[in-house]
């Protein structure tokens, strides 16, 4: 066993101990100046059923709370998933974007867009239900033709479903842009939406909806971490193990589905953390997943939510699309630990 | 004999290099190229709306052989054959339809698609149309170039007519902070760059995002609700109002939803710079006017 640095359940602990403190300084970053301490006293207020001031009010729990806890489910949605991902295809690769789910869900989001149109304006719940269900029904799509397409007799191979992961992620870049070919000026908004990844339209019923699905992903894949960590050794091997492989396997994907075209119908593809984060508390802690999918959700929250506020302020009174500033925090961070490793080597 | 031959074919010549020296035309774009054209042009490709709207205004519809997929106005535009859209051009119809002058708008259609058409060798006259006052030269310029000068001069005298009218009936009002939301998930607004930014100006308002960055930059709600915008222009291709526009009643901080001066403004009139933008201007203007009447009840008329 090798020495690490930092035990498992002391990156737990800083992690837990940092998400509320990166969630108050972000509750006091925006285009209005919000001093941490006024931040805690409003809270107090409210909380207490005091009147606080209509305007702080306002930015601080339906502008700024909404958005930030969106992002904290999201962010822990996707590098659980991505956790999850690569170990179950024990490929490092493995992330939700690359074996189809995002594309396929974008994908459904964009067709039923296009085609829903006039529903969609009758209604922002019965809108935002269609374009979710679409995104779902594509992720899922995707997903199980990804799945069935790698499966045969001996199981599930592994670089065949990256391939075809990586054909259908293709195939629905190509759909997409066709789709909004055809579509008439706001039908691209929405499809470009769906495509870029942004948190500005979060709201309570998106939070609920996000809480809903990331909690019980959070609740439901722990489960599994013996199995996971079985599969480590290899398909067989933890076959031998008694584990029933497949049934496994199927339940991990579904769920993925599930949490994936949810929170792409909701804020779009944001890309990078199911993939990084993962890696980087690999890097930190080892592989045991009991460990590794509880810090990659508190990571990955992190992570999007200090994206995510950075997006916000920036370039105020204007903002940057979030997937940018994920990719821009996260690979750098990265390449510093790989570099790190090496040298340890 | 011989000698009167002579002077015949000499004067034929003579006439017919006047006549081509007559029917020449040179016209400055606005990336500062000068266009020259052996006689006014009769078969012209239109790579944006605003283009072709102007090109019929001034009589030159007929001679419009190609137009971009968005042109809309007027209906006959609808019957001509399609180019481009915001993605691409068919390079090789545009060739075939032979044309002797392309019209593309500088920031629309990008240098890529321009510098593509002027590599295979066919004259493409750059607009830039930013200020409502860049709009009557344009008339102007197009007018020179399909050789229809009278109807061109009459047109963009009214313009500026018009133009001069409004403003001195309201830019000097007291000003109303406006937001203009092209669309609401995300949402987006215009900077001051932009000529709807001119015309809030030309309007009495001011643009709550006059200094954001991008022409065309994301917001977010709470600098929306920190500008405090008095009024908000939905500037939406839709003729009735859209059903998104409910949820600005969620947010009952901002002085545009407590005093209901929300107001849909055909993006066509808004957003396309021909002699129809004026349409929207005074749209535009009395929705302004609507909201400081409501803020200063004294000047009231």
């Amino acid at each position: 066993m090798e020495l690490r640095p930092v035990s498992a359940p002391l990156l737990i602990w800083i992690l837990a101990l940092l998400l509320p403190a990166v969630l108050l300084l972000s509750m006091t970053l925006g285009t209005v100046d919000i001093s941490v301490a006024e931040a805690l006293e409003a809270t107090a207020n409210a909380l207490l059923g005091n009147a606080v001031p209509e305007q702080i009010y306002t930015i601080l729990f339906d502008i700024r709370l909404s958005r930030i806890l969106l992002a904290i489910f999201i962010g822990a949605m996707l590098a659980s998933t991505g956790a999850v991902m690569q170990g179950l295809f024990r490929n490092p690769l493995a992330d939700p974007s690359l074996i189809g789910v995002s594309g396929g869900a974008s994908v459904g989001a964009s067709v039923m867009i296009v085609m829903a149109a006039g529903l969609i304006e009758t209604g922002l719940l019965v809108g935002l239900s269609l374009v979710a269900m679409g995104a779902f029904a594509g992720g899922l799509a995707a997903t199980l033709l990804v799945y069935r397409l790698a499966t045969s007799g001996i199981g599930t191979s592994v670089t065949t479903m990256l391939l075809v992961g990586i054909a259908i992620g293709a195939l629905a870049g190509a759909l997409n842009s066709l789709l909004g070919y055809f579509s008439d000026n706001d039908m691209l908004r929405q499809i470009s939406l769906w495509q870029m990844g942004n948190l500005s339209g979060a709201n309570w019923t998106k939070v609920a909806i996000m809480a809903l699905v990331a909690g019980s992903l959070l609740v439901l894949f722990p489960r599994d971490s013996e199995a996971l960590n079985a599969l480590l050794l290899g398909e067989s091997e933890a076959r031998h193990l008694g584990i029933d492989v497949q049934r496994v396997k199927r339940r991990l994907i579904m769920l993925t589905a599930l949490g994936v075209s949810v929170s792409v119908a909701l804020a779009g593809m944001v890309g990078f953390v199911g993939l990084i984060i993962p890696h980087l508390v690999r890097l930190v802690i080892g592989p045991d997943h009991r460990w590794l999918i509880p810090s990659s959700a508190l990571a990955g929250a992190i992570l999007l939510l200090v994206a995510d506020s950075l997006a916000r302020v920036l370039v105020i009174p204007a903002e940057l699309p979030t997937g940018i500033l994920t990719a821009l925090l996260g690979a750098p961070f990265f390449i510093a630990l790989l570099l790190q490793q090496r040298r340890k080597v | 004999m011989k000698w009167k031959m002579v002077r015949v074919i000499a004067f034929v010549t003579v006439l017919f290099c006047s006549g081509s020296i007559i029917a020449s035309v040179t016209v400055r774009d606005d990336l500062n190229n000068l266009i020259e054209l052996a006689g006014p042009a009769e078969r012209i490709v239109s790579l944006a709306p605003d283009i072709t709207e102007v090109l019929f205004h001034i009589g030159a519809g007929a001679g419009l052989v190609g137009v971009d997929e968005y042109s809309d106005y007027p209906p006959e535009a609808k019957q001509i054959i399609r180019v481009n859209n915001h993605a691409a051009a068919n390079y090789e119809l545009i060739l075939a339809l032979q044309p002797d002058l392309v019209i593309a708008w500088h920031s629309g259609n990008g240098d890529k698609m321009i510098s593509r058409i002027r590599e295979l060798g066919m004259p493409i006259f750059v607009v830039e149309v930013r200020k409502m006052d860049d709009i009557p030269s344009l008339y102007r310029r197009f007018g020179e170039l399909v050789g229809n000068q009278k109807q061109a001069e009459t047109i963009s005298t009214e313009f500026v007519q018009r133009l001069e009218g409004l403003r001195a009936l309201y830019s000097t009002r007291p000003q109303v902070k406006t937001f203009y939301q092209i669309w609401h998930e995300p949402l987006i607004t215009l900077n001051a760059e932009h000529i709807v930014s001119d015309v809030i100006r030309l309007c009495g308002g001011i643009n709550i995002f006059a200094d954001a960055i991008p022409l065309v930059p994301y917001v977010n709600m709470e600098s929306i609700v920190a500008a405090d915008p008095q009024v908000i222009i939905v500037g939406s291709s839709e003729e009735k109002m859209p059903h998104w526009l409910d949820t600005w009643q969620q947010w009952e901080g901002i002085s545009a939803v407590i005093n209901e001066q929300i107001y849909l403004v055909p993006a066509d009139l808004m957003q396309r710079r021909s002699m129809r933008i004026l349409d929207g201007a005074e749209l535009l203007c009395g929705h302004l006017e609507q909201a400081r009447q409501l803020l200063h009840p004294e000047r009231r008329d």
